[in-house]
């Protein structure tokens, strides 16, 4: 039953065009940080991104605002924009129950959020390849660690999406509320990131991507895996309370 | 003020959301005006607070709101106001009490450039307030405000026209996502145009002037050519997109 769900979520996805726009504008990006670091790197302070990690550079313009706030979208368009339209209550007519549906509805953006974060990985790499030939792969050990921690913050961040989807009523609130929540992130990881690292999970995007020359040490790590894995679980918890008090 | 604008203008002003979003821009600039002053700051965020901040401060600012997230914040409110409206069959209810179509898009167009003007003035004021919190009354030098309120005046101009645009489109629409889609692929084309060599591509842009204002004349008194080019520009674009509306509005089967 849900994997039949999680089907029909995805052909949804498939045939809509903003999915091929966020290629076309993280592709766009990708292209633009290429030719920062093959100009003249050391005029831009790029020199530093050449090469073996130019892969992190990427994964870094991939988790600043773009790629939350497209898997914002994605939440905001299958969960409160079917709310809104009253097609989100369609399959409990069909014997599926609401844990179900909420199931389906996760893992359809958890497949949409993989795809991104691949997607991102593999063109930078082969633009890379193109550039710096096996250069680009200098690195290689230190990216895998990046993208394998990389996953733990996304992965809550979808979590976290799904849950204020389903207290919003239209997909324009929902992008409002994503929209100040990352401007909030982003302003208390730069200033209280030694208070910020205890409670927020999406301060982890920043340090696990080794944004703006940020250290990636042990204790970030287990820290950031604790901090995510305990949002994972209160953000689940919520999650099936709210569903199961929503009114369909 | 006409009822139906009276009306719009309410329903924008009840807007948790909107007192939410300056609440966090004010911390935002409470914080950059009281922490970009310290060494690791400076290094962070690559700058140089003799530079931006005092009497520039304002001015640094401005950047973080006449851009991606002013437009994003804007556009996200008025598709709210409109396609949401429209979704809800509550766009023709007007209709029903003897107003004509014109006059509900000439309301709505009223309220949303007044609106983006209002917002970009915001958050003048609170840059200046949170300016003048941390460096006193040595940011008040006459030259240096007038230079910096003009163009504060002058990005209200580039929003509002943008926020007719929006109304424009979203009527043309009638769909949220799209119309979201459709401002996104103009941000995009924006930055593509802006780094764009072709000259006259570029003077007939309307995302080219702010670029021009925020960027190149940074820090700078403002050529009076260059914002009267820009004036101009943006006027045109803003009656393409009031006219547009107002033809589609005529066609629109509600």
């Amino acid at each position: 039953m849900v994997i039949e769900l999680v089907k029909i979520q995805l052909k949804r996805l498939h045939r809509q065009k903003l999915f091929y726009l966020y290629f076309v504008v993280i592709g766009a990006f990708i292209v633009s940080n290429l030719f920062q670091c093959t100009g003249k790197p050391e005029d831009t302070g790029m020199e530093y991104y050449t090469g073996g990690r130019f892969l992190t550079l990427c994964m870094q313009s991939h988790i600043d605002i773009i790629g939350p706030l497209f898997l914002s979208f994605i939440s905001a368009l299958l969960i409160s924009g079917e709310k809104a339209t009253g097609m989100f209550r369609q399959p409990l007519l069909n014997g599926i129950t609401k844990k179900q549906l909420l199931l389906a509805k996760i893992i359809s953006i958890l497949i949409v959020a993989l795809v991104c974060f691949l997607f991102v990985i593999l063109f930078s790499i082969i633009l890379g390849f193109s550039v710096w030939g096996s250069g680009v792969f200098e690195h290689m050990k230190h990216c895998l660690l990046q993208i394998v921690l990389l996953m733990l913050p996304q992965i809550t961040m979808v979590l976290f999406f799904v849950f204020i989807s389903l207290y919003m009523s239209n997909i324009s609130s929902m992008m409002c509320i994503s929209l100040i929540l990352l401007l909030v992130n982003n302003l208390f990881s730069q200033f209280f990131e030694r208070y910020i690292s205890f409670v927020d999970f999406m301060y982890y995007l920043y340090p696990f991507s080794e944004y703006n020359g940020m250290v990636l040490s042990a204790n970030t790590i287990m820290v950031g895996v604790i901090v995510n894995v305990i949002t994972m679980l209160l953000l689940s918890n919520g999650m099936i309370k709210r569903i199961h008090h929503m009114a369909m | 003020m006409h009822t139906l604008t009276k009306l719009y203008a309410t329903k924008i002003r009840q807007q948790k959301l909107v007192y939410i979003f300056f609440a966090c821009f004010f911390m935002a600039s409470f914080f950059y005006a009281f922490l970009i002053s310290t060494p690791e700051m400076e290094e962070l965020l690559n700058i140089d607070v003799e530079i931006v901040g005092k009497g520039n401060f304002p001015e640094f600012m401005m950047r973080f709101y006449v851009g991606a997230v002013g437009i994003l914040f804007q556009v996200f409110l008025l598709t709210m106001f409109l396609c949401e409206e429209d979704r809800a069959k509550m766009l023709y209810q007007p209709l029903l009490h003897g107003e004509s179509r014109s006059r509900i898009v000439k309301s709505k167009i009223i309220v949303a450039a007044s609106m983006s003007m209002i917002f970009v003035l915001l958050t003048a004021i609170i840059n200046y307030v949170t300016a003048y919190m941390r460096w006193g009354s040595q940011i008040f030098e006459v030259e240096l405000v007038m230079g910096i309120v003009s163009k504060y005046i002058l990005s209200g101009i580039y929003m509002s026209c943008l926020s007719i645009g929006t109304i424009a489109l979203s009527i043309c629409i009638r769909n949220t996502w799209k119309t979201i889609f459709c401002v996104i692929v103009y941000m995009v084309a924006d930055s593509f145009v802006c780094n764009t060599g072709i000259l006259f591509l570029k003077k007939i842009w309307i995302g080219y002037y702010p670029n021009l204002w925020t960027f190149t004349y940074e820090y700078r008194s403002l050529p009076l050519k260059d914002a009267l080019a820009g004036i101009v520009i943006m006027v045109l674009y803003g009656i393409f997109f009031y006219q547009m509306a107002q033809y589609k509005i005529k066609k629109m089967n509600f």
